[in-house]
């Protein structure tokens, strides 16, 4: 262990043992407490469905091509908007009505991310996500909104 | 899922409603919250008690805004509260507090919330390292730490190896173990750790 006796540094006997002691950690767990947890997702899902239902149809997307290179999609469930422009230095966007929150950004074949959204509703991922990628906001307020695929 | 996806990340996905990553995620967490729940000697009804309120709060805090990183700290201390919530509730069902007093230890045994978690993400490291290895390595490894232990001769017959062999290959894979990603991630975080 490390603490008071400063960093591990096993040698070969130490860290042999130390994966002893890790697989039979994970033999050790009974497999009813992976299942319950597992299991219970179905309830993530659920909820966002339900909120999707309650708040008006799947998020309609709108494309505009601007002179610039700059791509604007509009995302709306409800009254809220997902504003996003895509650059290919980055992508920034605002959500409406401004409120804070985070944006998730997740891609298809790259690590997902996470921005903070700012109290006027602005977010910035830098660089921009290449390939397909789908935007997720969580508001202060616990409104939780995907979007559908993009092309990166 | 591959076991070498960083643990926030499996957290993200499972945002995006990703069941594979949430499985991965609890496969990840679940020998943590078993080590913490072991300290306080639960029956299993209990055990289930507990498990199914962490993992309950833990879909809680997939709809919250949050630093995914510090997760493993987070559960350790869920689990605690926990479980001291049901041995409270059990305390008083039963009205027989010498028989809790008698049953659980005060001072958890095997050291405090800080030590498991730091176990936990150790142990999480290896094994995520472990299968990383290629098929040889894992299957030489396991043989190394067979129970009861078994002698290089018999370990050369299961592997069809000559015995000679099987100390250079033994070095060889520890060493690939410990300079893959989420080991020699976790010896550098932990050096950094100790120098504080």
């Amino acid at each position: 262990m490390t603490g008071a006796t400063g960093p591990w540094e096993p040698d070969d006997e130490a860290l042999l043992a130390a994966l002893g002691d890790a697989l039979q950690e994970e033999d050790a767990v009974p497999p009813r407490v992976t299942a319950m947890g597992k299991g219970l997702f179905s309830l993530y899902s659920l909820e966002a469905e339900l909120a999707a239902l309650e708040q008006g149809d799947k998020l309609l997307a709108g494309v505009r091509s601007t002179a610039t290179g700059t791509r604007e999609l509009d995302f709306t469930l409800g009254h809220l908007t997902l504003h996003v422009e895509l650059s290919a230095r980055q992508l920034s966007g605002q959500v409406v009505p401004p409120q804070p929150g985070e944006i998730d950004v997740q891609t298809q074949g790259d690590r997902p991310r996470r921005v903070e959204v700012d109290e006027v509703g602005w977010f910035t991922v830098t660089p921009p996500p290449r390939g397909e990628f789908r935007l997720l906001f969580l508001g202060a307020d616990g409104l939780r909104t995907v979007t559908d695929w993009i092309a990166g | 899922m591959p076991e070498d996806v960083p643990i926030g990340d499996l957290f993200l996905s499972a945002r995006f409603g990703e069941q594979l990553a949430w499985d991965e995620l609890v496969e990840r967490l679940a020998p943590l919250l078993w080590s913490v729940c072991r300290r306080f000697r639960l029956s299993d009804a209990d055990t289930d008690d507990v498990s199914q309120s962490v993992w309950l709060k833990l879909l809680e805090r997939l709809g919250q805004i949050n630093e995914p990183a510090a997760l493993p700290g987070w559960l350790a201390r869920t689990t605690e509260r926990e479980c001291l919530r049901v041995l409270d509730v059990g305390k008083r069902r039963r009205d027989r507090e010498t028989a809790i007093d008698r049953d659980v230890p005060a001072e958890p045994a095997s050291g405090t919330a800080e030590d498991l978690v730091e176990a936990a993400e150790r142990n999480a490291a290896i094994r995520a390292g472990f299968a990383s290895l290629s098929p040889r390595c894992q299957e030489l490894l396991r043989l190394l730490l067979h129970d009861p232990p078994l002698s290089y001769v018999e370990i050369g017959e299961r592997l069809d190896t000559p015995v000679g062999g099987l100390g250079p290959t033994r070095a060889r894979c520890l060493d690939k173990l410990r300079r893959s990603t989420p080991v020699a991630d976790f010896l550098e975080m932990d050096f950094d750790r100790g120098r504080r």
